[in-house]
C-alpha cells in the first residue's frame, strides 16, 4: 500500500493502461504539455510521446465526435472534458451515438471510449463551471457513470472503464483531488457496478455519490456521537446501479437517506428512493430523505455557494428528522 | 338461489344471534315461510324464504352471534349447489370454463361456449344493472374494498346493511360509523382507524409478526406514527405485564416450581356450574354499561318526595279515567310528566355527549326512555315529545310500549332517540336504586317504591306516604347543583300534583 492523492492515482491508472494497451490514447484541452488543468496528466505526455498522449483546441464537439469515431475503428481513446458543465456540448455524440452504436448493429460493435470530466462547486467558477452534470446523462440506456470517492477506487475503476466496451463518462469531483488514502501497489482493478460499504451502520443506510461520500462520513461520525449509527454506502458506480448492496442495507436499518451534490429535483437520489420503495418498502420504517442541491443553478458568490452545496449538517438533519419526527 | 344474510334492521344494530332454524337442509321451503329467527338487540326477527324451494345449506347454526351481512345459508331448488352462486363472485371464468368443456360436452350437446356472465361482463353491460339480482354477486369499488378490509369489515356486511349491491367508500364510511359507537367485538382495533393510526411499513411487518396491530401499539402508546421502536415497546411492555401478571397469579413460581400447586387450586376451587356466554341484549347491556362504567362520571343525587297528595289525585282520577272511560293511568306517568315539564329549563340534562367532537349536544325535544321490566331483561323504549303530552297521554304511551315489549312487537325506531331516561324499581320493591346512565344520554332518573313514613303536618305528626328519586347523571358535563336543582323541581311538582294536570 501507499498513499496516494486522487490526483496521483488517476495519473498512476492512465499510466498504466497507457502502458498495457497500445490502443489506448488521451487527449483533451491542455492534457499534454500543461499537464492538465489539474495536473492530473502531468507527465504522461512526455512518457508516452504526443502520439499517445495530446492537446486538442477548445472545441469540445470535435472531442466528441472524434472520440466516437476513434472507438469504433477499434481504439480505445481517453478523453479529457476539462469541466463537466460542457459535456452538454458533446452530449449528441455521447446520447445519440455513443450509446447506441451496441444496439445498433447486429454485431459486436461498441464504443469503448472513456470521457474524463470534472464536475461540482466549491471554487467560485460560477453557473458554467460548477456543476454536477450526472443527472442529464442517468436516463440514457447504454452509458456507463462513475463517481468514485477514495484514491484507490479511482485507479481502479478508472483502469476498469479503459478496459470496459461500453462509453463511459467518469467523473472527478473537482474538489477532492488532493485527498488521499492508501492505493494498491500491486496491479488491481474494481470492477463497475459494484456499490462499496465506506462504512457500516444499523440505524441508517446513507447512499453518497461521488464527493459527497466524503460528507456523508463525517456526517456520520458526528451522528454516532449523537446516538445514530449510520451506514455509508458509496455506489462508485452510478450507472448501472448496484442496487442489491443498497436495498440489503436498507431492510438491515430500516431507513435510507441519499445525498448527492446535483439538485434534488430529478436526481439520481429520486431514482434510489424510488428503487427502495419498490423493493424494500416493507422494511422502511422512516421516511426515505434526500439531500441534494437546491433546484437553481450553481451562485457564484462565495457564501451562495456554500449554501447551495450539501454539507455534513445537511446530511444529519436529514437522518435526525428521518429517524426523529 | 336466496343468500341467506343476516340483515341490519336497526341503526345499532351489529350483530344478531341466530335463534332457531325452521327447516333442516333438505327440507322444503314455500315463498314467505320464515326460515329462520334470529335475535338482535333485545328483538326477535325472522328471515323468509322468497321462492319456494329448499333449504340447501347452514352456514350458521342456532346460538351463533354473527355481524350483520353474515351469510346463514342458501334456499334454492333441488340440486342446486350454493357454491354456483358464490362462484361468480370468486372465480366466475374458471366456473364458466367448467360447464362449457365439462357438462355441455357429457350431455351431447353442441360445445357452444355458455354465455355465462361473468363479474366483467355484467359491469360493462350498464344497460342491465344487477339489480336484476338483488342477492347476487356486491360489487364494490376498489377504494371501498381497501377500505372495508383495512377496517377488518366484510364488503357483504356493508352492502346488506345498505342493501345495495354496489358498495361504496361512502356506504363503508357510514357503516363504520354506525358500528364504531356500541361493537368493539365484531371490529376488533377499529375504535381508531388507520386514519388516525399510521404505522411505517415496517413497523407494520414487525407488528404482524407479533400479532399486534399498530392500532392496538398507538392506542397503547398514545401515538399517532408507528415505527418498529415502538411496537417493540409496546411487546416489552406486554411481555412486562404478562410476567407480572404471572408472578402475581403465582408469586412462588419464581422461587419453587411446585407441580402440585395447580393441582391443589384444581381441588380447593369452587366447582363451575356453567359458563355463560354473554350474547344478544346481554352484551348489549354489557358493553354500554362497561361503556359508562370507563368513561362516565356517573353521580347520583336522591330526593325524598311526599307523595301522600300525588296518591289521593291518583285514587281519585283513577275510578273516573280507568272505571268509566277505559283509560290507563299510571303513576309513572305522573313522574314522566313532572320531568318532561322540568327538563326544558335543564338543557344539559336533556343532552347527549359527543366523545368524538367532544362536544354536549341538547335537545328541544324531550324524547323519554322508559325502562320496562320484560323476559328479555329491561328494555327502554321512547316515548317520544313527552313534554307535549298530558299525564293521560303519557299513561297511554306508557301502556302501548309496555304492550310492545311483552309481545315483543317494538321496532328498531321504538328503542331509539331517547334524550332522557326514566327506570322505575319501585315497582320491583327498590327503596333507594340509584340507576345507570343509559349511553348517549347524560342522566337517568330512578323512581323507588312508596312506603309508609311518619310526617309532620301543622305540628301534628301524621302518616304520610313517601318515596325516594335518584337522579344519576353525568358529572364530567353537568354540575351538582343543577341536577340538585332539577331534582328539587320534580320533586316539588309532584308534591303539588295537581300542577302535573296542568
Amino acid at each position: 500500500m501507499t498513499e496516494q492523492t486522487v490526483r496521483e492515482s488517476i495519473n498512476e491508472a492512465l499510466a498504466e493502461e497507457l502502458e498495457r494497451d497500445e490502443r489506448v490514447f488521451l487527449y483533451g484541452e491542455d492534457v499534454g504539455d500543461y499537464g492538465g488543468l489539474y495536473q492530473v496528466t502531468a507527465g504522461l505526455q512526455e512518457r508516452f510521446g504526443e502520439d499517445r498522449v495530446f492537446d486538442t483546441p477548445l472545441s469540445e464537439t470535435t472531442l466528441g465526435g472524434t472520440a466516437v469515431g476513434a472507438a469504433l475503428t477499434g481504439t480505445r481513446p481517453i478523453m479529457e472534458i476539462m469541466f463537466g458543465d460542457f459535456l452538454s456540448v458533446i452530449a449528441d455524440h455521447l446520447i445519440n451515438y455513443a450509446a447506441k452504436m451496441h444496439f445498433n448493429y447486429t454485431d459486436d460493435t461498441s464504443v469503448p471510449m472513456v470521457v474524463r470530466t470534472t464536475y461540482g462547486g466549491g471554487d467560485q467558477f460560477g453557473l458554467h463551471h460548477s456543476q454536477d452534470p450526472i443527472p442529464w446523462f442517468q436516463n440514457v440506456p447504454g452509458l456507463k457513470m462513475v463517481a468514485p470517492s477514495t484514491p484507490s477506487d479511482y485507479k481502479g475503476l478508472l483502469k476498469s472503464a479503459v478496459r470496459d466496451d461500453d462509453p463511459v463518462i467518469f467523473f472527478e469531483n473537482k474538489q477532492r483531488y488532493e485527498v488521499t488514502g492508501d492505493v494498491p501497489d500491486e496491479e488491481y482493478t474494481v470492477p463497475l457496478g459494484e456499490a462499496d460499504v465506506k462504512r457500516s451502520g444499523e440505524d441508517m443506510t446513507v447512499v453518497a455519490v461521488g464527493g459527497m461520500v466524503d460528507v456523508a462520513l463525517e456526517a456520520a461520525e458526528s451522528l454516532a456521537d449523537r446516538g445514530y449509527d449510520c451506514e455509508v454506502i458509496d455506489p462508485r458506480t452510478v450507472v448501472p446501479l448496484d442496487k442489491e448492496t443498497i436495498l440489503d442495507s436498507v431492510k438491515k436499518t430500516h431507513a435510507l437517506t441519499v445525498v448527492h451534490e446535483s439538485a434534488t429535483f430529478g436526481g439520481i437520489g429520486g431514482e434510489i428512493a424510488a428503487t427502495a420503495a419498490d423493493e424494500a418498502l416493507f422494511y422502511l420504517d422512516a421516511p426515505v430523505k434526500r439531500v441534494g442541491a437546491p433546484f437553481t443553478p450553481v451562485p457564484f458568490a462565495e457564501n451562495l455557494e456554500q449554501e447551495y452545496l450539501p454539507d455534513e449538517e445537511d446530511v444529519e438533519t436529514a437522518v435526525v428528522e428521518a429517524l426523529e419526527v | 338461489m336466496q343468500k341467506l344474510t343476516l340483515p341490519k334492521s336497526g341503526q345499532s344494530m351489529t350483530e344478531g344471534t341466530l335463534l332457531e332454524w325452521h327447516a333442516d337442509v333438505g327440507d322444503p321451503v314455500s315463498e314467505g315461510d320464515p326460515v329462520l329467527d334470529f335475535e338482535t338487540d333485545k328483538m326477535v326477527s325472522e328471515i323468509v324464504a322468497n321462492q319456494d324451494g329448499v333449504l340447501l345449506e347452514r352456514e350458521v347454526e342456532a346460538g351463533e352471534t354473527i355481524p350483520v351481512g353474515t351469510v346463514l345459508g342458501y334456499v334454492g331448488s333441488e340440486g342446486e349447489t350454493p357454491s354456483d352462486g358464490d362462484a361468480t363472485e370468486a372465480d366466475a371464468t374458471d366456473a364458466g370454463a367448467d360447464e362449457s368443456d365439462g357438462s355441455a360436452a357429457d350431455a351431447g350437446t353442441p360445445a357452444e361456449p355458455t354465455p355465462e356472465p361473468t363479474p366483467e361482463m355484467a359491469a360493462l353491460s350498464t344497460d342491465e344493472p344487477a339489480a336484476e339480482t338483488p342477492e347476487g354477486v356486491v360489487r364494490a369499488t376498489p377504494t371501498a374494498r381497501r377500505e372495508a378490509r383495512e377496517a377488518g369489515v366484510e364488503i357483504d356486511a356493508v352492502a346488506a346493511a345498505f342493501d345495495t349491491n354496489q358498495v361504496t367508500p361512502s356506504h363503508v364510511e357510514q357503516h363504520l360509523r354506525r358500528g364504531s359507537a356500541n361493537d368493539p367485538t365484531t371490529r376488533p382495533d377499529t375504535d381508531r382507524t388507520d386514519e388516525d393510526i399510521l404505522g411505517s411499513p415496517w413497523a407494520r411487518v414487525v407488528a404482524s409478526e407479533n400479532d399486534v396491530t399498530v392500532q392496538r401499539v398507538g392506542e397503547y402508546l398514545g401515538k399517532d406514527r408507528i415505527r418498529e421502536r415502538d411496537v417493540r415497546k409496546f411487546l416489552d411492555a406486554s411481555v412486562a405485564t404478562e410476567e407480572a401478571s404471572a408472578e402475581a397469579a403465582d408469586p412462588s413460581a419464581s422461587t419453587t416450581e411446585s407441580p402440585t400447586e395447580a393441582e391443589v387450586e384444581a381441588e380447593t376451587a369452587p366447582s363451575v356450574r356453567e359458563e355463560i356466554q354473554i350474547t344478544g341484549g346481554e352484551k348489549v347491556m354489557l358493553d354500554q354499561m362497561s361503556h359508562v362504567a370507563q368513561n362516565y362520571a356517573s353521580t347520583t343525587t336522591a330526593a325524598r318526595v311526599d307523595v301522600t297528595d300525588l296518591l289521593d289525585l291518583y285514587g281519585s282520577l283513577k275510578p273516573t279515567w280507568v272505571e268509566e272511560q277505559g283509560d290507563s293511568l299510571s303513576l309513572t306517568a305522573f313522574v314522566a310528566r313532572a320531568v318532561a315539564q322540568a327538563l326544558p329549563d335543564y338543557a344539559r340534562l336533556n343532552a347527549e355527549y359527543l366523545e368524538d367532537e367532544n362536544a354536549l349536544r341538547t335537545y328541544d325535544d324531550v324524547n323519554l326512555g322508559i325502562a320496562v321490566n320484560s323476559d328479555d331483561g329491561l328494555i327502554v323504549p321512547t316515548i317520544r315529545h313527552a313534554d307535549r303530552q298530558s299525564v293521560r297521554e303519557l299513561s297511554r304511551s306508557i301502556e302501548t310500549v309496555a304492550e310492545k315489549v311483552e309481545e315483543r312487537q317494538l321496532s328498531p325506531e321504538d328503542l331509539e332517540g331517547a334524550t332522557f331516561s326514566i327506570s322505575n324499581a319501585g315497582s320491583l320493591g327498590a327503596y333507594i336504586n340509584t340507576p345507570q346512565i343509559n349511553p348517549p344520554q347524560t342522566a337517568i332518573l330512578g323512581v323507588c317504591k312508596i312506603f309508609d313514613d311518619a310526617g309532620v303536618v301543622d305540628g301534628e305528626v301524621v302518616p304520610r306516604k313517601r318515596m325516594h328519586l335518584c337522579l344519576t347523571y353525568d358529572h364530567r358535563v353537568i354540575e351538582g347543583a343543577t341536577a340538585v336543582e332539577f331534582l328539587q323541581t320534580v320533586k316539588s311538582r309532584l308534591e303539588s300534583p295537581s300542577s302535573l294536570l296542568s
